[in-house]
């Protein structure tokens, strides 16, 4: 199917577009990423309807409008967005791979002090898996921990 | 976009009046379901991206299309997986993220089989 022309139409109406024409995508990737050395690890799941819009292309905005608009909302005196309209007016991005799909996720929802130094320390903060490498049970979920036996030199090979 | 309806008022034959503004303003703007046992997944949604798993009942929701604020409603529910009944709470609004969606139950913290959560408010 073709993707209307969606540059300068709000974004959540490029949304309700998909919803209603695209077939969600299940992935079967998921990102185990340490936020924090004093919590457990969290696992990011990437939302079908979203993973359909960036398999199709031409819907979602270029993932530094989002770090944008992160920026205006870590100032001090942040009450409302004013520049919302990066969302909307900005070209939207092409059809991505499922992987370069991830890699927009991690940018756009994993805090960017993981994912700009995830392979500096002693062991990876943060690793991209499949679905069934993951505890298949929920035991001791509170204490899961990337294991300290994977090397970033691992990962990069 | 075709198919564009421009009116600033809807008029029912006899039960009044509303603005459009009731529409634009109040509908839904973000919802999901997910499945918290297991290895988690969402099974639907609305204006989400993703979400994270971040412990046992807690859960944090990343929107696509952000909120113009952090003041928004955002709205919970869990299916009640023991007889104990629990209940549900979002802990922190931010423009792109809802963050500790937890959902309870005896007291503690626990995975359901079924986490939703709703969100109305101004989009940016």
């Amino acid at each position: 199917m073709q993707t209307p022309d969606f540059k300068g139409t709000h974004l959540f109406d490029r949304l309700c577009w998909a919803k209603e024409n695209l077939e969600a995508h299940q992935s079967d990737y998921r990102v185990v990423y340490e936020d924090s050395i004093d919590e457990c690890a969290k696992i990011l799941v990437p939302d079908p309807n979203w993973m359909a819009c960036a398999l199709q292309g031409g819907i979602l905005p270029p993932v530094w409008v989002y770090h944008e608009l992160a920026k205006d909302e870590a100032q001090p005196d942040f009450k409302k967005h004013t520049r919302g309209y990066l969302l909307h007016e900005t070209e939207p991005v092409e059809a991505m791979t499922e992987e370069q799909a991830i890699e927009y996720l991690i940018m756009k929802d994993v805090p960017q002090h993981v994912w700009k130094s995830w392979n500096e320390g002693n062991k990876p903060k943060m690793v991209i898996c499949r679905k069934e490498q993951l505890p298949s049970t929920r035991e001791w979920r509170n204490a899961w921990k990337i294991t300290e036996e994977l090397s970033v030199t691992d990962i990069a090979a | 976009m075709a198919g564009t309806i421009v009116a600033d008022t809807l008029t029912h034959s006899t039960a009044g009046s509303i603005t459009t503004n009731y529409v634009v303003e109040g509908s839904v703007k973000s919802w999901a379901i997910l499945n918290g046992t297991g290895t988690i997944s969402l099974d639907d949604s609305l204006n989400v991206a993703s979400v994270a798993d971040s412990g046992t009942g807690d859960y944090d929701f990343t929107y696509s299309s952000a909120f113009t604020s952090n003041s928004y409603c955002t709205t919970t529910a869990k299916n009640n997986d023991s007889t104990n009944q629990g209940a549900n709470l979002a802990l922190t609004n931010r423009s792109t993220t809802v963050r500790g969606v937890k959902s309870y139950e005896n007291n503690a913290a626990t995975d359901c089989s079924q986490v939703c959560f709703q969100t109305t408010g101004d989009l940016a």
